[in-house]
C-alpha cells in the first residue's frame, strides 16, 4: 500500500508512469528528478502521509527506495 | 482525486475537452502532485492562453504558477506563465531584451521576500537606530517605485505587487509596540506608504499578502525548511490560498464580473416561509439568534448593490404576501427599491430567470442565482449551466461568509457608475413605464430630451472605458477586450482616436455608456472597435456615434473612405446588422466569423436621430 502510493506520486511529479519506476530509479537516471521537482516530491509525500522529514533525511534521499524506507520509517513500519 | 481522472485527463486534446472536464470535476482538496499532474496539461495548450502572467521574485516562487493556473482553468480561463530566475527582477524587467519582456505579459506578479529584500530589516532591526529603520523603508519603497516606473515602460501589464506580511514575534517582543518606529509599526508604514504610492494608478496593484496570510493563519504559512534547502518560501498549503486571490485579478481583468445577484426569499432573506407562518412567523432582525443572521446575510446583499451588482429576486411565493412583508418589515436592510427585477409567482425558477435577464437586458450567464433549496439548485445546474448556482449551507449563521467569499463579482476598480447603477436601471424601469403609456417608439424617443456628447477620451476615463471594453458582450461589434495599459496607449498615440460618448435625459444621468476606436494614418482609416452599454441600446444613440464618425473622417476630414468589420461572437448578433443600416457596404473581406465593411465618401448618409441633442463635452 505505501509502496503504491509512494509511486503514484513518483509518476505523477516524474511525469512517468508507475511502470517505468523501477527500485534503482535515482536523480541522475531519472530525466525530470531535478532539485525543484525534489523537493515537490518531498512536500507530496509529507502531505499523502502527513509527515515532516528532516533537511538531513531530504537531502540523504538518492534513490526510491531510500525514500520508501524513510516514509516506512516514519510511519513505523520496518 | 480518483485513477479514472489522472487517466482520461492524460488522453485530452484540446483545450476545450480540459475545461469541460475540470468544471465537471469536484477537485476540493488536490495534493501537490496532482497539481503537478493537471498543470503540465494546462501547459499543452498555453498558446491558446487568455491570459499571460508573469510572476518574479526573490525567493522561489515557482509552486505558486501550477496553483494559479489550475485554479484559474477550473474557472475557465487558460493561463500561460513565466517564471523569472531566482532574483533576477531587476534586469529582467529594466533590460528591454529580457526574456520577461520578450514574453509579453497582460499581467505581472511580483513578490519580494524580506529576507532578500533588506536582510538587516529582516534579521537585525532591533540593532537598527530609528534613523537607519526610516531610511530602510524609504529606500524599499523608492526602490518599488522605480521598479514599477520601468516595468510599466518596458512591458503592457498590470502589475501586482505583494505586499510585507507583519512578522508575528517582533524582534523586541511584546515591547515592540512602546519603542521608537517599532518593527510591526514599520511593516505597517510600509504597507501603507505602498497603498498610498499607487492608489491612482490603474495599471498598478497592491496585494495583500498580509491580508490573505492573516485569513489563512500565518502558524504554518511559511515553511523554513524549504527555505533552507531551496529558497522556497510559503508552505504548500499556504499556495492555493494565494492562488485564489491572484483569480479574483485575472477574473476582474478578464472582464469575467458578474452582473446580478439573484435571491430567493423564504429561508434565503428571512428565516421561515411567510406563506406558511405568516408575516409575524418570519424570523429577520435583532432578538432572535436566526433573524440575526439573516440581518447581516441581507447587509452583506446591500453592500453588494452598493458595489454596482444588481440583484433581484427569483421566489415561488404569493406576490402580495411577498410586499406585505417588504411593507410592514421596514427594519430590514433590504427594500423593494433595491431590486432592479423581482418574479414572484409560482413558475419554474428557470423561466423566472431567463426573465430576470431579459427584464435587465444583460446575459443569462452574467448571473448568480443563490438559494437554500438543494432541488431548486440542481435544477438550474442541469438546465442553466451558464447561471452561476450557490446552493446555501443549512446553518444561516454561514450565509453572510459565503457571500463575502464569492470572487465572481470582482471588479479591480469601482467607478462612479458602479455606485448610481441601482437608480440608473429604476430610471430605466421608469423610461419603459414611459414607453408603455406612450406607445409610439418616435414619439417616446424625443420625449425622453436624450443629450450625448462625444469627445476624445482623456487618462481619467480609462476606468471606466477599460471596464465598458471588458463587459460590453452584446452591442459590441468586434468584441476586443482591450486592457488599460492598451487603452492608454490608444489615448497617446497619434494614430489612434478613442473617442467616448456620455449620455443624459430627462430621467438621470446615465455617464459614460459608449466608446469607439478609430485608426487612422496617412493612408486609411478604420473602426477598429465600436461598442455601447446595452443600457441604452436601441435609442438612436449608437446612430449619432456614428454620424460623428461620418462628420469627423469623412465629411469634414481627408478621407475617402471607412473600414470597418463585425466579428461575430455567441453574444453580439443583435447588432450583425450594424453597419449595413449605417450604409456600409459589406466588402471582399470575410470569413466565417468576420465580416468586412466599407464605406464611401460619394455614399456617406448622416441619418436622423430623432431626439437626440449633440452638446458639447461637460
Amino acid at each position: 500500500m505505501i509502496n503504491e502510493k509512494v509511486n503514484k506520486i513518483l509518476a505523477d511529479i516524474l511525469d512517468l508512469e508507475t511502470e517505468q519506476l523501477s527500485d534503482d530509479l535515482t536523480p541522475d537516471t531519472a530525466e525530470n528528478w531535478d532539485s525543484m521537482n525534489h523537493l515537490r516530491l518531498v512536500t507530496a509525500i509529507e502531505q499523502e502521509f502527513s509527515i515532516s522529514l528532516s533537511m538531513e533525511e531530504i537531502q540523504s534521499i538518492q534513490n526510491i527506495s531510500k525514500l520508501r524506507d524513510l516514509v516506512k520509517q516514519h510511519l513505523q513500519i520496518s | 482525486m480518483d485513477s479514472g481522472f489522472k487517466k482520461s485527463i492524460k488522453q485530452l486534446e484540446t483545450w476545450a475537452a480540459l475545461k469541460e472536464l475540470l468544471q465537471k470535476s469536484s477537485l476540493d482538496s488536490i495534493q501537490a502532485h496532482e497539481v503537478d499532474l493537471i498543470y503540465r496539461v494546462i501547459q499543452k495548450y498555453s498558446e491558446d492562453a487568455a491570459i499571460r502572467i508573469a510572476y518574479l521574485s526573490n525567493h522561489t516562487i515557482d509552486p505558486l504558477p501550477r496553483y494559479t493556473s489550475v485554479a484559474c482553468a477550473r474557472q475557465g480561463i487558460l493561463l500561460s506563465d513565466y517564471v523569472g530566475p531566482f532574483n533576477q527582477y531587476v534586469q529582467d524587467a529594466f533590460n528591454p531584451d529580457s526574456n520577461l519582456v520578450i514574453f509579453n505579459p497582460n499581467v505581472i506578479f511580483l513578490d519580494l521576500s524580506m529576507r532578500e529584500l533588506s536582510p538587516q530589516i529582516y534579521g537585525e532591526f532591533f540593532g537598527l537606530t530609528d534613523v537607519q529603520r526610516r531610511d530602510e523603508l524609504c529606500r524599499i519603497v523608492d526602490h518599488i517605485r522605480d521598479w514599477v516606473t520601468v516595468v510599466k515602460k518596458n512591458t503592457e501589464a498590470t502589475v501586482l505587487i505583494s505586499n510585507f506580511p507583519i512578522p508575528s514575534f517582533p524582534q523586541a517582543g511584546i515591547a515592540d509596540a512602546h519603542s521608537d518606529f517599532g518593527e510591526v509599526e514599520f511593516f505597517y508604514q510600509l504597507n501603507l506608504d505602498l497603498i498610498q504610492t499607487f492608489r491612482n494608478d490603474s495599471r498598478v496593484y497592491m496585494f495583500d499578502l498580509e491580508r490573505i496570510l492573516s485569513y489563512r493563519g500565518k502558524m504554518g504559512a511559511y515553511n523554513p525548511k524549504m527555505y533552507y534547502l531551496g529558497k522556497m518560501e510559503w508552505d504548500e498549503e499556504s499556495l492555493p490560498i494565494i492562488a485564489d486571490e491572484i483569480l479574483r485579478y485575472i477574473w476582474a481583468l478578464k472582464g469575467e464580473t458578474k452582473k446580478c445577484l439573484v435571491v430567493d426569499l423564504d429561508n434565503t432573506l428571512w428565516g421561515g416561509v411567510v406563506g406558511e407562518e405568516g408575516i409575524g412567523g418570519i424570523k429577520i432582525g435583532v432578538g432572535d439568534p436566526e433573524g440575526e443572521a439573516f440581518f447581516e446575510f441581507q447587509q452583506v446583499i446591500r453592500s453588494l448593490k452598493d458595489r454596482g451588482i444588481l440583484l433581484a429576486v427569483c421566489s415561488k411565493n404569493n406576490f402580495n404576501d411577498v410586499m406585505d412583508v417588504f411593507e410592514t418589515r421596514k427594519d430590514m436592510p433590504l427594500g423593494v427599491e433595491d431590486f432592479s427585477s423581482m418574479q414572484i409567482n409560482w413558475e419554474t425558477k428557470c423561466n423566472n430567470l431567463e426573465r430576470i435577464a431579459a427584464d435587465l437586458n444583460i446575459g443569462e450567464d452574467s448571473l448568480v442565482f443563490i438559494d437554500d433549496n438543494p432541488v431548486e439548485c440542481e435544477l438550474i445546474r442541469q438546465t442553466m449551466p451558464h447561471v452561476r448556482t450557490i446552493h446555501l449551507p443549512k446553518d444561516p449563521s454561514k450565509y453572510p461568509g459565503v457571500l463575502r467569499h464569492l470572487f465572481e463579482f470582482e471588479k479591480l476598480l469601482l467607478s462612479d457608475e458602479d455606485r448610481t447603477k441601482t437608480i440608473q436601471y429604476h430610471q430605466n424601469s421608469k423610461r419603459k413605464e414611459y414607453k408603455r403609456e406612450i406607445g409610439d417608439v418616435e414619439r417616446f424617443l424625443e420625449g425622453l430630451g436624450t443629450t450625448l456628447s462625444v469627445f476624445l477620451a482623456k487618462h481619467n476615463h480609462i476606468p471606466r472605458i477599460h471596464q465598458l471594453f471588458s463587459k460590453t458582450n452584446q452591442f459590441n461589434l468586434t468584441t476586443k477586450r482591450y486592457g488599460p495599459s492598451e487603452i492608454e496607449a490608444f489615448i497617446e498615440d497619434e494614430a489612434w482616436f478613442l473617442y467616448a460618448a456620455n449620455v443624459a435625459d430627462n430621467f438621470g444621468a446615465l455617464g459614460l455608456v459608449g466608446a469607439y476606436l478609430v485608426r487612422a494614418d496617412s493612408e486609411a482609416v478604420v473602426i477598429d472597435s465600436f461598442l455601447l452599454s446595452c443600457r441604452v441600446m436601441g435609442r438612436g444613440i449608437e446612430t449619432a456615434m456614428m454620424n460623428q464618425i461620418k462628420k469627423d473622417f469623412l465629411l469634414e476630414g481627408k478621407y475617402q473612405e471607412i473600414g470597418a468589420e463585425y466579428r461575430k461572437t455567441k453574444k453580439n448578433i443583435p447588432v450583425a446588422g450594424f453597419y449595413e443600416q449605417q450604409g456600409f457596404a459589406p466588402s471582399e473581406f470575410s470569413s466565417s466569423d468576420i465580416q468586412g465593411y466599407q464605406l464611401s465618401l460619394n455614399k456617406v448618409e448622416i441619418i436622423d436621430c430623432p431626439g437626440i441633442q449633440l452638446t458639447e463635452v461637460g
